[in-house]
């Protein structure tokens, strides 16, 4: 089994390139049955070598090399595949929701014209992230990271005609080129530090190695982190990388891709380990970006944003457990997320389907009668986001809490932390359920409600017309719903960090503390929205509740703040270059300028040639003297 | 004595030659110019160069004025085209020119250390020993003939294409030819 | 009185330059190639000068080359001139049968 970790990426690739280069004259059956196949099959290798990874002794990995891929004199990049317990969960995870996701979007993007395109891009997506995952160097891991920021780019522009989405697209590229950066240089300072990119050889030395070194390479990498993970200051482009296709939201910017940056970390958990200045900036950074995107989900009205900002709020969590140097837990948060997550996705686009792509929650409401299965599995969903007792998200995060609270390591204000986390739940909990209680509670507003906003469809459907979505995309539903039902049982900390010690004391009432806060969150947001919705309307109308609900409605201005402290003086600059160096100086002077200096010279030198054999003897002459002249006074005579 | 005879011809050359470039009527400059190589032949016989000055004789002051004389005989220019029409500036800067080149090229006779180095020596004076027939016609014949042949062979595949270049620039081409082959050439625009 | 090399050089030096007078301020064609005939004497000459130099005592150390030499180069120099003479003097005729012109300043085909 060991010997085919290699088509664990190339199954997927060569879909995409089946489905890229064929799937126009394929038809959409073929590219629905290629795209999901390919993975599948992927998931199939995932799980056996996963098998042999878990029955093994613990530290046992598959390898797999295929030899160099870059040979640069001392500098030798080797294409090389490991699965060891880390890589084999992330395996696992990517390729078992993807193909959930694969699954559902055959029915969600049944009759896209860009349905083959939309399946290429996917499958290229699946390869490019389980390269990243299960790259044994951390080149080979950047190419995995830049090829799913590439696909991320695609898919979120994949309806490229609305302006809105190639923007948003463009956006979220530019944004991780600023991580990708850092990224970058962090490889190059690895290089220049161990002098191997493995991070078998990274993790053994990082022990040994200076300390501000460390600290570097780890801020550095911290930042690339930053941008792929969606942490502050680099979050902007996760919310609105939502104008992609549902299934995209779902798989890359909730389950797969965005976690990477927490991947990084866990990989590399040794190397961070020796700077823990990083790890202070790291939780530090998770925890504030957990509370702030919460703190803007509140206000939220579009149905997938609210689910953004949730999924970078939840990202945040899972850095500040990186942070803790419990990068087991954070793979914990990592997995059960990934399937709740994307269960919400699914189901929000189950929503967005019956509604025929409406996604303003305020032309929602009282859904629950129509679309039954769909409310019962997002009920699933949100219970396990909020943190319900029993569920996976209840266990992962209050894990996370307990770490942050009493665990690991010698990290700074862990008090403070552990009170933002612990805060962050409870608003969890309340915008989760603001959210349910919107779409599937009170009464229908779809119809009669006036346009909302410019971008969603003014449909104006009738409550009796909302049919439930077919079934391809039910069973993707209910398998997640079942895993973030039951996934906070698997005990992936211990496997994957054997050695981890996590007090015990305290985790007993840490878990019913958590619990407690879940449902005191959930309660509140039932009780608020669906009995007392005047309350609301008079606190927001109220001169403080205005100002907070303008503060959290507006994302706090955090774009509008870019806009005018880096976007604007970085467009001045590029005025500047385009009008001053372009325009004068390489336009005006150096390409007319030369033109011009050339065809000067030339009227001025065709007198010289007046076609007179005398004028040419003269010029001869003083040809003659001049070089008489010089070899004189050159010889010094 | 010899010495005096070469200053004397040098002093009457230089004469004969700015008279050559100066007179208006050509036929004048020729027959100056077979004065000018005449005494170019005597400075040639002080030299030692007895082949040389007979030869010059020949070919200069015999064969090309012949031919000089007989292409201005053959165009037979009228006084109106003899009038050259050259503006005083140009003759100006023509002689400012020439002296300018004399003045550089004294200069660098001046100052080259070589020819300096030859300082007093008589070149009308005595001759190295295994120099002693140097000019003299056997020699020449040996040397050209042996030492020198592959240039000597050059030359005259030089002069032969000369002779064939002179033939066909000055055939002159029946009427009937010279309709199909002649492209129409620009008229000059001024003609005097 | 001896005639030293220099003396000779400077002669040369002025034949050859009134030769080039002679190219540059007349304007018959024939004229102007009897001042280049005045510049390759001019230059013979001073070939002469230095093959003479290098037969005497003083001057055979510095000959790279045979005594007779410098006789053979003058022989070169005065065949090319008879054939540039021949060459020159035929294309007058062509052109003077062409234009009706020996002036100089009446060829100004070479502009392009």
């Amino acid at each position: 089994m060991d010997k085919l970790i290699f088509l664990i990426p190339l199954l997927p690739f060569l879909g995409f390139l089946v489905n890229g280069l064929l799937g126009r004259r394929l038809g959409d059956r073929a590219v629905a049955i290629i795209g999901c196949a390919s993975v599948a099959g992927a998931f199939a290798i995932s799980v056996s070598s996963f098998l042999q990874v878990y029955d093994a002794k613990p530290d046992t990995f598959l390898q797999q090399d295929f030899g160099a891929w870059i040979q640069a004199g001392d500098l030798s990049v080797s294409f090389g595949l490991v699965i060891d317990s880390l890589s084999g969960v992330m395996c696992l995870v990517v390729t078992g929701v993807g193909l959930l996701i694969h699954i559902y979007s055959t029915g969600y993007m049944k009759g896209d014209a860009g349905y083959y395109r939309f399946f290429a891009y996917l499958n290229l997506f699946m390869a490019s992230m389980l390269v990243l995952v299960a790259a044994d160097n951390i080149v080979l891991m950047f190419l995995g990271w830049e090829g799913v920021g590439l696909c991320s780019y695609l898919l979120i522009g994949f309806w490229y005609k609305g302006l809105a989405n190639c923007s948003a697209g463009i956006k979220a590229f530019v944004v991780n080129r600023i991580g990708d950066l850092g990224f970058l240089l962090g490889i190059f300072a690895i290089w220049a530090v161990f002098d191997s990119f493995k991070f078998s050889d990274i993790v053994a030395d990082a022990a040994t190695k200076d300390s501000s070194a460390a600290f570097w390479i780890c801020l550095l990498l911290f930042v690339g982190a930053c941008g792929k993970s969606a942490q502050i200051p680099l979050y902007v482009w996760l919310p609105d990388a939502m104008a992609g296709p549902t299934p995209v939201s779902a798989l890359i910017h909730a389950a797969t891709m965005v976690t990477s940056g927490v991947y990084l970390l866990a990989r590399l958990g040794p190397l961070f380990d020796a700077a823990p200045g990083v790890l202070t900036i790291v939780a530090t950074i998770g925890a504030l970006t957990a509370l702030l995107a919460a703190l803007i989900a509140f206000s939220q009205n579009d149905i997938k944003k609210v689910l953004a900002y949730s999924t970078v709020s939840q990202l945040g969590y899972m850095f500040l457990a990186a942070g803790m140097g419990a990068y087991s837990v954070a793979i914990f948060h990592v997995v059960t997320h990934a399937f709740f997550k994307a269960l919400l996705f699914l189901g929000a686009g189950a929503v967005i389907h019956s509604l025929h792509h409406e996604q303003d929650m305020r032309r929602m409401g009282g859904l629950r009668r129509r679309l039954p299965w769909t409310f019962a599995l997002y009920l699933i969903g949100g219970l396990a986001l909020s943190g319900f007792p029993l569920t996976a998200g209840f266990f992962s995060k209050d894990e996370i809490l307990h770490v942050a609270h009493s665990g690991l390591g010698n990290i700074g204000p862990r008090g403070v932390l552990w009170g933002i986390g612990l805060l962050t739940a409870l608003f969890t909990a309340f915008y989760t359920f603001r959210q349910i209680a919107l779409v599937f509670f009170g009464s229908y507003r779809g119809a009669s409600e006036p346009q909302a906003s410019e971008e969603s469809a003014a449909h104006g459907l009738e409550l009796d017309k909302v049919k439930e979505s077919p079934l391809s995309m039910r069973i993707p539903l209910i398998v997640l719903a079942a895993l973030s039902l039951t996934g906070g049982f698997l005990a992936i900390p211990h496997f994957l960090q054997p050695g981890i010690e996590i007090p015990e004391d305290g985790k007993i009432s840490g878990l019913i503390i958590g619990g407690i806060v879940s449902i005191a969150g959930i309660a509140a947001a039932l009780t608020i929205y669906l009995r007392f919705p005047q309350a609301l309307k008079g606190f927001i109308s109220s001169a403080p509740g205005k100002l907070a609900h303008r503060l959290s409605s507006r994302k706090f201005y955090v774009d509008e703040i870019y806009q005018k402290l880096i976007i604007r003086p970085i467009g001045i600059m590029a005025e500047i270059c385009f009008y001053v160096v372009d325009r004068l100086i390489i336009d005006i002077l150096l390409v007319h300028g030369s033109g011009f200096g050339a065809s000067a010279l030339g009227h001025l030198l065709r007198r010289l040639q007046d076609g007179r054999t005398p004028t040419y003897a003269a010029w001869f002459l003083a040809g003659a003297i001049v070089v008489l002249a010089v070899t004189l006074w050159a010889a010094g005579g | 004595m010899d010495a005096l005879v070469f200053l004397i011809s040098g002093i009457l050359m230089i004469a004969s030659g700015l008279l050559v470039v100066t007179r208006k009527n050509p036929v004048y400059s020729a027959i100056l110019l077979v004065v000018f190589f005449l005494l170019t032949s005597l400075n040639f016989l002080v030299l030692r160069s007895p082949f040389l000055a007979v030869i010059q004789v020949l070919v200069y002051g015999g064969a090309i004025m012949v031919l000089f004389v007989f292409v201005l005989m053959l165009l037979n220019l009228t006084e109106e085209e003899l009038d050259e029409k050259v503006e005083p500036a140009r003759k100006l800067l023509a002689g400012a020119g020439s002296v300018l080149l004399f003045a550089l090229l004294a200069w660098a006779i001046h100052s080259s250390e070589r020819i300096q180095a030859a300082g007093d020596t008589d070149l009308t004076g005595p001759v190295n020993d295994s120099a002693a027939r140097a000019g003299e016609t056997r020699e020449i014949g040996q040397s050209l003939f042996s030492e020198h042949i592959l240039p000597f062979e050059f030359t005259s595949i030089l002069i032969f294409i000369a002779i064939i270049g002179a033939i066909y620039l000055t055939k002159t081409r029946s009427a009937n030819e010279r309709r199909t082959t002649e492209p129409a050439v620009e008229q000059p625009e001024e003609r005097a | 009185m001896t005639l030293s090399l220099d003396l000779c050089l400077y002669l040369c030096a002025a034949v050859f330059s009134i030769g080039v007078y002679g190219v540059l301020s007349r304007q018959n064609i024939i004229v102007i190639l009897m001042s280049l005939e005045l510049m390759l004497n001019g230059v013979n000459l001073a070939i002469i000068s230095f093959g003479r130099y290098f037969i005497t005592p003083e001057g055979s150390a510095l000959s790279g080359t045979g005594a007779s030499s410098s006789q053979i180069f003058v022989i070169i120099v005065l065949a090319i001139a008879a054939a540039e003479a021949a060459v020159g003097l035929a294309i007058l005729l062509a052109v003077y049968r062409r234009w009706r012109s020996a002036r100089v300043s009446d060829m100004r085909l070479l502009k392009g």
